[in-house]
């Protein structure tokens, strides 16, 4: 087979790969232990007869002893990634012309952010070293297999995609509850992987034939990509030492005809299967052909772990990660601070937003930059798929790259410019594209002049290649309060829309009401009238109460809540929360906090703002309450719940005073900047911000760095918002080594900073040797310093 | 899986106390939070070892676990399992979204996960102590690395022997720390007399680490 006939087969014959590599070096003899890929050089003879056997066995393609000949994985190897990848590559190719080469690549071993440390951009470079390699070597497509988190994959496929034309074949592993280790679910990974560009997807290894077959189904139902599996040899069973497999040969031939049925066209093995299973398997199979696979058409977008259907019940797409016309969320975003972002998504994600759009566009900052850190820093916290939403090709590239699902692009309008760089973007990455009902003459007035937009805007893409069901329109809505007769027109878009392309609608619906009163009164209405005109996915403020009602009521009138369940069910949440508050709103403020109430707080704050100066509420108030409680936990009266929960509460009482200082167009309260972080190779981050919380309520402004922060990044920080006080936090025995460092690169580069140091496994004593400035043994420690340090600088 | 609230108490510094109402409530509704989101997954597997000059050497992948500590621990030993357990990547995630809102609960769900992991190796070691029963031998403690002189260092190596980045999902950073967080790796001791077994002892940990949950000890169960 050569690699064109490998591509007209792809989907209608069965193309075979071989079994298991390891299961054969066992059986040859060879000692557990040390790298199996080293055995490329040191017994060559044994790895070219492993090739020969899958050959005589009818594999059509050979799978390189390279699983793990990633640069993490050699660290300790004397050979280098090139040089197993060349050596193997040529091993497998030596047996005949015949066959193809497939270079192997698991997963690296170390797991990506958030949830361990290896970022996305490492990961990415670590695969393409060994893509160059196999590219270089000759290998005749790319096999990556065995993952378990679907960001990594996406690395992966990419790192291939942008360094050969290789075709690649992508499998993931599943564990028996029908999810990755990770969390990533079949469809998910059908849904993503099957836009990147791949020739085929599937699943192999952790189970066998049989248990694979529903993941198999939902796989082929949800992407038209042909389906790889390679199977164990049913379930491991360890005993003295050796590892067996349960399945025979005949049994697993069996099951892959059922995994054929159910969709399969691209089958191998994985653990525990020999050269038998594959002749076997092909036996078995003489007779079949593949099933044409029929995916169900519909829109989707993904997180790693989560699909969200679009169509049928509204979809919410969360507005309020946007700085337009927002002053608070400007000043965070100038002074890199992500938390404002981060508070945003998960009050949506709990106000009912299934989907939330990213736009981090003003003139002041790197947009590229910022988007990629928010993207990051709303991954690290939930599975809530992103719509990312830039005027710039550059940043959307950006968003789309580190994002870990397929998102939706916000936007692409009817221009000629916009379309010839958006829409590749959509195809390469994947990604829905949300389209505009404008070009270069601005909006239409009537519906029927938008519908020739929308036109144009789903032909283009079609001829892109980006499918039918990746395209949604938005038919965009002009204001109430000047444009009154238009409102109407968007409507009737809608419908026509629906009616003739069958594409899902978009709108955002917030603009009707400026320049009105009851900006939400408005928005609630206008969005129920477009819900009935088919709109399937507004982009609107879900914290909105209007909204939520227009929502809730919709699904009841419109029959798409059965029973009108949870619409009755929304009425007896109510209930329950009103009866509480009431006498709280009683008490004092320093009541209010030493019993830790974050909501009533906030009321009794703007109620004594009315005859009380911010600044006196802060000395005369807040700072005695926390006094007392930081003291009560001192004599261990108090414990440290209740100490961050009237922390909490203060902070919360914080936020309303700097909102009426800003207000009053005066400076933000604070009495000293200081960074928190911490350090690389740390990802212990509780405890810096307890630390941060109690310094925060104290008045000092913190530029919360977050863990794992490189020596680099603080002293540029440090001296980009000319900071004089640094506080670093490291919480193993380990990673002191680079709180020393930043210390000494601080010391020689920004040498006015001084620097206090905490954590888990540091003394007064251990704080003296790497040099730091001051030692604080909790978080109260660290308030003294920072007090008495601001007192005197 | 059994999360006792007095050891969640404990690492919230409340000591042998009943925490207040507020705490006490939002102990209950992590735990439940917690259930729901907990996909424990663990891999321990029996091997032989030889007792050298100054480490234990398992005979798989040549794993060396070096240091005075283990060898003691191991010293009445024939065999040993080595055992490693996680709670998941959810987990992590979850504290993480919990402390971008609710530090407090936070605190109080990171106090929940560290005792369910806990509990979990419990339950594990429990397992393999009525299996070894059966085939006539005793079980030690577990013990961690990072206790006494057993260095952090042999983590890497000590998953790799156990496969655990495929099999479970468990890896480690450079610096040795496990990822997901919530997870153990140990070395549990298998002896053919049970009066010798050492007891965790509190004393025999690092002692440049000024741990503020030290235990009183405790006592195995043979029955």
């Amino acid at each position: 087979m050569n690699i064109l006939e490998l591509q007209s087969k792809l989907g209608k014959d069965f193309i075979f790969f071989d079994g298991a590599m390891g299961t054969m070096l066992q059986k040859s003899g060879l000692p557990a232990g040390g790298l199996p890929e080293e055995y490329n050089y040191t017994h060559p003879e044994i790895i070219k007869g492993i090739h020969e056997q899958y050959a005589e066995a009818g594999a059509d393609i050979m799978t390189t002893n390279t699983f793990g000949a990633n640069e993490l994985k050699l660290a300790e190897s004397k050979y280098s990634v090139e040089e197993i990848i060349h050596q193997a590559v040529a091993l497998a190719k030596s047996l005949s012309s015949e066959k193809l080469v497939a270079l192997d690549i698991g997963p690296i071993g170390q797991l990506l952010e958030p949830i361990g440390d290896l970022t996305f951009e490492n990961a990415y470079a670590i695969f393409k070293r060994q893509i160059l390699a196999g590219v270089s070597a000759g290998a005749d497509l790319i096999l990556i297999e065995t993952v378990s988190d679907l960001y990594e994959l996406k690395a992966a496929v990419l790192a291939a995609r942008e360094n050969s034309n290789l075709p690649i074949f992508a499998t993931m592993t599943f564990q028996n509850d029908g999810r990755t280790l990770t969390g990533t679910d079949p469809a998910t990974m059908a849904h993503v992987i099957g836009r990147l560009g791949v020739s085929a997807l599937g699943v192999n290894c952790s189970l066998g034939p049989a248990e694979l077959k529903p993941i198999v189904e939902t796989m082929a139902n949800a992407s038209d990509v042909p389906i790889m599996v390679q199977p164990n040899a049913g379930l491991p069973n360890f005993h003295d030492g050796v590892t067996s497999f349960d399945v025979s040969a005949d049994d697993f031939a069996e099951e892959m005809a059922s995994l054929v049925s159910a969709g399969a066209s691209v089958l191998g093995g994985c653990c525990g299967s020999t050269p038998e299973f594959i002749i076997k398997t092909k036996m078995k199979l003489a007779d079949l052909s593949p099933v044409s696979i029929k995916a169900e058409k519909s829109t989707v977008v993904c997180s790693s772990t989560k699909t969200v259907k679009i169509g049928g019940n509204p979809v919410l797409i969360g507005e309020r990660i946007n700085p337009t016309s927002k002053k608070l969320f400007k000043e965070a975003l100038k002074r890199g601070d992500l938390d404002y972002i981060v508070t945003e998504a998960i009050l949506q994600k709990e106000a009912g937003a299934s989907i939330l759009d990213v736009n981090v566009g003003i003139r002041e900052i790197d947009e590229r930059k910022t988007m990629i850190a928010a993207i990051k820093e709303i991954q690290d916290v939930m599975d809530t798929p992103l719509q990312i939403d830039s005027t710039k090709p550059s940043v959307l590239e950006a968003g789309l790259r580190i994002c870990k699902g397929k998102p939706i692009i916000n936007s692409v309008s009817g221009e000629e410019k916009s379309l010839d760089s958006i829409l590749p973007l959509a195809k390469k990455y994947g990604a829905c594209i949300l389209g505009l009902t404008l070009d270069e003459n601005g909006i239409p007035k009537t519906a029927d002049e938008r519908v020739k937009v929308a036109d144009k805007i789903i032909k283009r893409a079609l001829e892109e290649g980006i499918p039918r069901e990746d395209i949604l329109i938005d038919c965009l809505v002009l204001t109430a309060s000047a444009q009154q007769k238009e409102v109407v027109e968007t409507i009737k878009a809608i419908s026509q829309i629906k009616n003739i392309y069958g594409v899902k609608t978009v709108l955002g619906i917030s603009n009707v009401s400026f320049g009105l009163p009851g900006r939400n009164l408005l928005n609630g209405t206008f969005l129920a009238m477009a819900l009935y005109a088919g709109l399937d996915a507004p982009i609107v403020d879900p914290l909105s109460k209007d909204i939520q009602n227009a929502v809730k009521t919709y699904r009841v009138l419109s029959g798409k809540d059965e029973n009108a369940s949870d619409y009755l069910s929304s009425f007896a949440d109510e209930k329950t929360t009103e009866a509480t508050s009431s006498d709280i709103a009683q008490k004092t403020l320093k009541q209010i906090i030493l019993e830790g109430h974050k909501g009533a707080v906030k009321e009794k704050t703007k109620e004594m703002l009315e005859t009380v100066d911010a600044m006196e509420i802060v000395n005369n108030h807040l700072i005695p309450a926390l006094d007392f409680v930081g003291d009560q936990y001192e004599k261990h009266i108090l414990f440290l719940p209740q100490l961050i929960r009237s922390a909490e509460t203060v902070k919360s009482s914080f936020e309303i005073l700097q909102e009426n200082i800003s207000k009053d167009g005066k400076p933000r309260l604070n009495k000293g900047s200081i960074i928190l972080a911490t350090v690389k190779g740390d990802v212990h981050d509780i405890g810096k911000n307890i630390v941060k919380t109690l310094l925060q309520n104290y008045g000092f402004e913190i530029l919360d760095l977050g863990k794992n922060v490189s020596p680099d990044k603080i002293l540029e920080e440090a001296m980009r918002n000319n900071i004089k006080l640094v506080g670093l936090s490291a919480l193993m025995t380990t990673t002191v080594d680079t709180m020393d460092e930043t210390i000494k690169l601080l010391r020689d580069r920004h040498p006015s900073c001084r620097v206090f140091v905490g954590g888990a496994v540091l003394s007064p004593e251990l704080a003296r040797q790497i040099d730091a400035d001051f030692y604080g043994k909790d978080a109260r420690a660290a308030v003294s310093i920072a007090q008495n340090f601001f007192k005197q600088h | 899986m059994n999360i006792d609230k007095q050891e969640i108490r404990r690492y919230l510094g409340y000591g042998k106390k009943t925490a207040d109402e507020k705490t006490e409530a939002l102990i209950e509704s992590c735990i439940t939070k917690l259930k729901q989101n907990l996909r424990p997954l663990e891999i321990h597997r029996t091997f032989d070892f030889s007792v050298e000059m100054s480490s234990v050497v398992i005979y798989a992948d040549n794993l060396i676990l070096k240091g005075k500590s283990i060898k003691n621990h191991l010293s009445e030993s024939k065999r040993c399992v080595l055992m490693a357990a996680t709670l998941g990547p959810v987990i992590d995630q979850l504290i993480r979204y919990i402390s971008r809102t609710d530090l407090t609960q936070a605190i109080v769900m990171d106090a929940v996960a560290t005792t369910a992991i806990e509990a979990f190796c419990d339950e594990i070691e429990s397992s393999i102590r009525q299996k070894a029963k059966l085939e006539g031998f005793y079980a030690t403690h577990r013990f961690s690395p990072g206790y006494g002189d057993l260095p952090l260092s042999v983590q890497h190596s000590l998953l790799r022997t156990l496969d655990t980045p495929r099999k479970i999902g468990l890896s480690t950073t450079e610096n040795m720390i496990l990822i997901p967080r919530k997870s153990v790796t140990a070395v549990i001791g298998l002896q053919e007399r049970p009066d010798k077994i050492k007891e965790h002892n509190c004393k025999d940990c690092n002692p440049g680490l000024s741990c503020p949950f030290k235990k009183e000890e405790t006592q195995i169960e043979h029955s």
